[in-house]
């Protein structure tokens, strides 16, 4: 009798097994790996592109050739219709676990970029972490139709070399879609992301020429950074105002500073750390900022000679270019755009909360005549592995 | 099927026969008994004229020097030369003097039932009869051939002694008294298999082992009815606690040091003739991981390999789960270039990664079994049929992906790395288990898995030992010598729970020495 007992108990318990049906099962070859995403403008609504890589090409062993990624884009009325949408022409479901990348078009973030966050952050295949770009001057469609080489695949080329802009030249602080989302969520502050454009020509960039050069007809670019008011793009920061952001933010963890100093000839330094001390005061009920850049740097590369033994004026010098930078940033960011992207608001906010609350309620008009002072403490610790003033001796 | 131990019924033993005086109706008594077999010889010789004897052995089982020298040639000859047989009137006095002066062996016994003599008789003894005296002598001649002290096969260790026990029980028990040379130390044998009349001795040090263990033991041994014994897992069988589980519950070792090693914490060794596998209880999870070897590196070592044998472990029950759960359920855990990796293998290949997965692990077993079964002489064609065949070629084909074989060769070297065989095979039986789980649930399935497992091992026993002991219940002088061994002065105490009292191993002078070595 206990073992007609034990084996019904086992033979349900098995059927337990069997009968969930595996659910939520998907085997890897009946999945369309999504590695970026790039959503334009259409007279429907939206144009959605997914750039889905094709393992068998990016695995070296297998490859015949043919490309690493593949395009598929369509029209629809809403974001995630479109992605069904793609349905008519992926053979497989598309899977966005190891989206690499989101690329957005001008137009959808000076429009609305609001639904399109929040079908991102509802969806539980994408992660919080993917970088977002805005397409300058192109399609965001474009960006994701030109193959790369060194990455294979397009979207990750396009995630590297924002990492390595941010780390090794200068950066922003929202680089992923959760950080642009809490931005615009936050009141006192404003969000500012990197925009990406195609140099060369767009219409080769999608053929596998593209890579079997050594130099390439088109090739994606970090360009100059976008800059927000609430959820809405207002304008571009160029070169050097967003080499100034990100003096103001201290997002900088490793860059080249030049200065000039003579007829076409430079100064360079290597900055090995960079931070801010950020201070704020109140005068007369009235907040006043503070921003110190605290830098340490190597002589990278000299033009003219300096003093061997004192880097004083070098010093001097490189204070008075960063700070240019920083006020010149600063200057566009409150009278031209008038749009608090480094985050004043915030910082008031966290410090001085019963202030803030005066100011809350119309900040974006307060911030434009806030006062920030900057100054800057520098230090040169090291030549470089020369010691000296070699274009001196070269020069006898 | 209730309990196997009681299978067959305790058989009440009928009032012995005795012997009787006449010698000719002894004789025809045993032959008719042992049904005239052809290896039963039977010497029928004179002492001096008046009495007439018979030595009886069965051929093979003993030692023809000894029956020579000391039993025929002092019998019939040499006491001719003394004066033994002058001065005796009745056949009873020969009898005694027989016993006291001349048979120089040393283990003699008086007998005077039939079935005793038979037993005695089976089991390699001579038996010496006398006609006119209804006792009989029985005089133990053993001397068949055994395999000798030979290299430990399957527990071997690279450092240690090299010697294992053999299928001859006195051999073993030597091999374990001449590693502990303590009065302490308890043998006590008895016999086992109603058919077979299996030898089987009971070792522990008495005053360290707890008595209540050692009588679980005998208590359990007791209640055995079982026609025969044929290797010491016969025993472990019907002994064990959890008799319906896949974790052994006694621990098995061919090490005599492994075997002293365990009766010096406080363990019971059972020792079975034939059978070169020494039993050893209680038998708790963490020893099953662990080898006499790890205490004779040094410690960096030991711990170090222990840990590596619980990654294996660990590695055997659970990778091919975790690459079907990964595959069908959870490719976002995967980083992007390894997943890519795995899907451009994957691409083309006809099966699910379940079915996959299944098939290239059944086909390991089989390959595994026939490695053990199959004739030394073709093993090389075996080998490469399993390597080349099965894996490059079945890659090539398409019908496997190649990091399923890799998942495949992982498991299967992690599975042979358990020091204990018997815990490989339950990891290896575990393991499809937990592919069944992944493959309807996922990760949730192998975490369900796991629990189900840790709930089992808590609740196991071994002779009233908690089977994760000292993990839990939690021993800080047992955990000096789990996961990880601790060097070995500072493991001052034997675990408490296998040996209650007469804890201390070391006393201060050990770590003294230590410091005067400094």
């Amino acid at each position: 009798m206990k073992h007609k007992h034990i084996l019904l108990i086992f033979g349900f318990i098995s059927c337990l097994f069997i009968l969930t049906g595996c659910w939520g099962k998907k085997e890897l070859d009946e999945l369309a790996l999504v590695s970026a995403i790039a959503i334009d403008e259409s007279e429907l609504g939206y144009l959605v592109s997914v750039q889905v890589m094709v393992p068998r090409e990016i695995a070296s062993d297998f490859s015949d050739e043919l490309t690493t990624v593949k395009l598929f884009s369509d029209e629809g009325e809403s974001l995630f219709q479109t992605i069904r949408k793609l349905t008519r022409d992926l053979p497989r479901k598309s899977y966005f676990t190891h989206l690499m990348a989101i690329i957005i078009s001008e137009n959808i973030a000076k429009d609305n970029m609001v639904e399109i966050l929040d079908f991102f952050l509802r969806d539980p295949e994408v992660r919080p972490d993917v970088p977002i770009f805005i397409a300058k001057d192109t399609l965001a469609q474009d960006i994701l139709n030109v193959l790369t080489h060194i990455e294979p695949i397009p979207a990750s080329k396009i995630k590297k070399v924002g990492l390595n802009f941010q780390t090794n030249y200068y950066g922003v602080r929202d680089t992923t879609f959760l950080n642009l989302v809490t931005s615009i969520a936050s009141a006192g502050v404003n969000p500012a992301i990197m925009g990406l454009t195609v140099y060369g020509n767009k219409n080769e960039g999608e053929k596998n020429v593209n890579i079997q050069e050594i130099e390439a007809k088109a090739a994606i670019k970090i360009t100059d950074f976008a800059i927000f008011k609430n959820e809405k793009l207002i304008g571009w920061l160029n070169e050097d105002e967003s080499r100034g952001y990100s003096y103001l933010i201290g997002e900088i963890k490793n860059t080249i500073i030049t200065i000039p100093c003579d007829k076409n000839k430079t100064q360079n330094l290597e900055i090995t750390s960079f931070k801010n001390k950020t201070k704020l005061k109140m005068e007369n009920g009235k907040p006043i900022i503070n921003i110190t850049h605290q830098i340490n740097s190597n002589i990278a590369q000299l033009g003219c000679s300096i003093d061997k033994n004192n880097y004083q004026k070098l010093e001097k010098l490189l204070e008075k270019e960063i700070i240019k930078d920083s006020q010149h940033t600063l200057n566009v960011i409150q009278k031209k755009f008038k749009s608090d992207v480094v985050g004043f608001g915030e910082l008031i906010h966290r410090k001085k909360p019963v202030v803030w609350k005066k100011l809350n309620q119309n900040w974006d008009d307060y911030f434009v005549n806030l006062t920030v002072n900057l100054s800057a403490e520098i230090k040169i610790n090291r030549p470089g592995v020369v010691d000296g003033d070699v274009i001196k001796k070269i020069l006898k | 099927m209730k309990n196997l131990r009681n299978l067959i019924k305790p058989k009440t033993k009928n009032t012995k026969e005795e012997i009787g005086k006449s010698l000719k109706n002894n004789l025809n008594n045993i032959k008719s008994i042992l049904n005239n077999n052809s290896d039963l010889i039977i010497r029928e010789f004179k002492i001096s004229d008046n009495y007439s004897c018979a030595l009886i052995i069965i051929d093979g089982l003993t030692s023809g020097d000894y029956i020579y020298d000391y039993l025929l040639k002092t019998l019939m000859i040499d006491i001719r030369t003394t004066n033994l047989l002058n001065n005796i009137s009745t056949v009873n006095e020969l009898f005694n003097n027989i016993l006291d002066y001349m048979i120089t062996l040393i283990d003699i016994k008086v007998s005077i039932y039939f079935e005793d003599i038979l037993d005695y008789l089976l089991a390699g003894n001579s038996i010496l009869i006398i006609d006119g005296v209804a006792k009989c002598f029985v005089i133990e001649t053993k001397g068949f051939t055994d395999r000798g002290v030979v290299e430990a096969t399957s527990q071997t260790v690279v450092r240690g002694p090299k010697d294992s026990f053999n299928e001859t029980l006195r051999t073993n028990t030597m091999l374990i008294r001449r590693r502990i040379k303590d009065k302490n130390l308890c043998v006590t044998e008895r016999k086992i298999g109603t058919i077979t009349k299996t030898n089987i001795a009971i070792l522990y040090i008495k005053g360290i082992a707890k008595k209540t263990i050692v009588d679980e033991v005998h208590k359990r041994l007791d209640k055995i009815n079982i026609d025969g014994v044929l290797d010491s897992s016969y025993i472990e069988q019907l002994i064990q606690d959890h008799r319906y589980s896949v974790f052994p519950t006694i621990h098995n070792t061919e090490r005599p040091d492994s075997a002293a090693g365990a009766l010096l914490s406080g363990y019971v060794a059972i020792i079975v003739d034939g059978s070169p596998y020494v039993l050893i209880v209680p038998c708790l999870f963490l020893t099953l991981l662990q080898t006499s070897e790890d205490y004779y590196h040094r410690f960096h070592f030991g711990t170090f390999i222990r840990i590596i044998r619980f990654i294996a472990m660990f590695l055997t029950l659970l990778t091919p789960a975790i690459y079907i759960a990964i595959t069908t359920f959870h490719q976002e855990m995967l980083p992007t270039p390894l997943l890519i990796n795995i899907s451009s293998q994957r691409e083309g290949v006809p099966f699910p990664a379940f079915v996959e997965a299944l098939l290239m692990e059944i086909t390991f077993e089989i390959l595994r079994e026939a490695g053990v079964r199959m004739p030394r002489a073709i093993g090389s064609a075996v080998s490469i049929v399993g390597a080349l065949v099965l894996g490059e070629s079945a890659v090539q084909a398409g019908i496997v992906s190649a990091v399923m074989v890799i998942v495949v060769s992982i498991t299967a070297i992690s599975s042979l790395i358990a020091p204990t065989y018997n815990l490989g095979i339950t990891v290896r039986l575990y393991r499809f288990f937990f592919i069944l789980l992944a493959a309807s649930l996922g990760m949730f399935g192998i975490t369900i898995g796991l629990m189900i497992l840790g709930l089992k091992l808590t609740s196991m026993k071994s002779f009233g030992v908690p089977y994760l002991y000292p993990l839990s219940p939690t021993n800080k002088e047992g955990l000096k010598d789990s996961i990880v061994r601790f060097p070995l002065w500072t493991i001052k105490k034997r675990p408490n729970l296998i040996s209650d009292y007469n804890e201390t191993r070391q006393e201060k002078s050990s770590k003294k020495k230590k410091k005067n070595r400094r």
